[in-house]
């Protein structure tokens, strides 16, 4: 029953992860991804560990997944086809293609055989997993506030950076703004805002980068 | 240890279940009898103006931002709630009660900050 379960849950993730390299709409691309996602939190409960799994839904399939759809759509991304006037084929590289599938290929032949190469009877045989899974929560606390208590006040850190790194690219052209029209007439002021955030939008990638390692 | 999850499953199902056999039932006992005016904007509707895929305002991503933060404070502060009481036999309840202060004054000051930049304003 959880062998099956894995399988069709791996499967899911992969073809999810298909998707999202495939999919021509962006949006497509990272509901594929909330998909991927979902699946692994699945993996992830089935091998016992059940927090894993309940923070990669709360953090992967919410928070980073609204990054990413904001981040989406703060750039402005049109319709691919009408972009590039027709719809071109993604694969079109035909000789990078078949390097990038050579390289895939030896990869995964190399993963095969350090598997193989380890006998079945040798491997072990999977335990029944204990009542509170493989993390129990306050196993994890007790390392987690005691061990690493350090790392956990240096993550509250990080976050405040964070917060202030997110205000300063956000905020960061509203002085010049409210200088070019005085505090009276703040009517003005409302029409050029979009201009105005323009050119922070490249920074967003970045943003998005260190986002992501973090979480 | 999986049964334990069932009713998640459940829930599901049902919630699945729900939305796609309103949409069969809705659209087995609905008409169907297309017109050209039925497919056009009507009165308080608006005629389509260029594209959906607008850029949106950077204020959107401000508070995506800002809510991914606490979202990884509510993660920390559940690990805490679950091992509070242990932490309270085992004799280092203080200790980490100031720990957990520290961390959640320091996402306070990030609130306070955001809020004096006006980060939480709606004005653009």
């Amino acid at each position: 029953m959880a062998n099956l379960l894995f399988y069709l849950m791996a499967t899911l993730a992969t073809v999810c992860a298909i998707g999202v390299v495939v999919a021509r709409s962006p949006v497509v691309s990272v509901v594929s991804l909330l998909g991927s996602f979902a699946s692994l939190a699945i993996i992830y409960l089935l091998a016992g560990y059940q927090f894993l799994a309940a923070v990669q839904i709360l953090v992967y399939g919410g928070a980073v997944m609204v990054l990413f759809l904001f981040t989406i759509m703060l750039l402005n991304l049109g319709d691919p086809a009408v972009i590039h006037g027709e719809s071109e084929p993604l694969f079109h590289h035909s000789r990078r293609t078949l390097l990038g599938l050579g390289v895939a290929a030896a990869v995964g032949a190399a993963g095969l055989i350090a598997i193989l190469r380890v006998a079945w009877s040798a491997m072990p045989q999977p335990a029944e997993l204990p009542e509170g899974g493989l993390d129990p929560l306050d196993q994890l606390a007790a390392s987690m506030f005691t061990h690493y208590s350090l790392a956990f006040e240096a993550a509250s850190v990080l976050l405040l950076a964070t917060a202030v790194g997110v205000l300063v690219l956000a905020k960061r052209n509203r002085r010049p703004t409210a200088e070019v029209f005085p505090r009276e007439s703040q009517q003005p002021a409302t029409p050029s805002s979009p201009p105005t955030s323009t050119p922070s939008a490249g920074a967003q990638g970045q943003e998005v980068a260190e986002e992501g390692v973090l979480s | 240890m999986l049964q334990h999850y069932l009713p998640i499953l459940v829930l599901l199902g049902l919630v699945l279940g729900f939305a796609v056999v309103n949409i069969i039932i809705s659209d087995l006992l609905g008409g169907h009898r297309r017109a050209r005016g039925k497919a056009e904007a009507y009165e308080c509707g608006m005629k389509p103006v260029g594209t959906a895929r607008i850029r949106l305002s950077i204020h959107f991503y401000l508070v995506a931002v800002l809510f991914i933060l606490f979202d990884v404070e509510s993660i920390f502060l559940i690990l805490w709630a679950v091992g509070a009481k242990s932490f309270t036999q085992a004799g280092v309840g203080l200790f980490v009660f100031t720990e957990i202060v520290l961390f959640v004054g320091l996402l306070v000051l990030a609130l306070a900050y955001a809020w004096r930049k006006g980060g939480l304003d709606w004005d653009r």
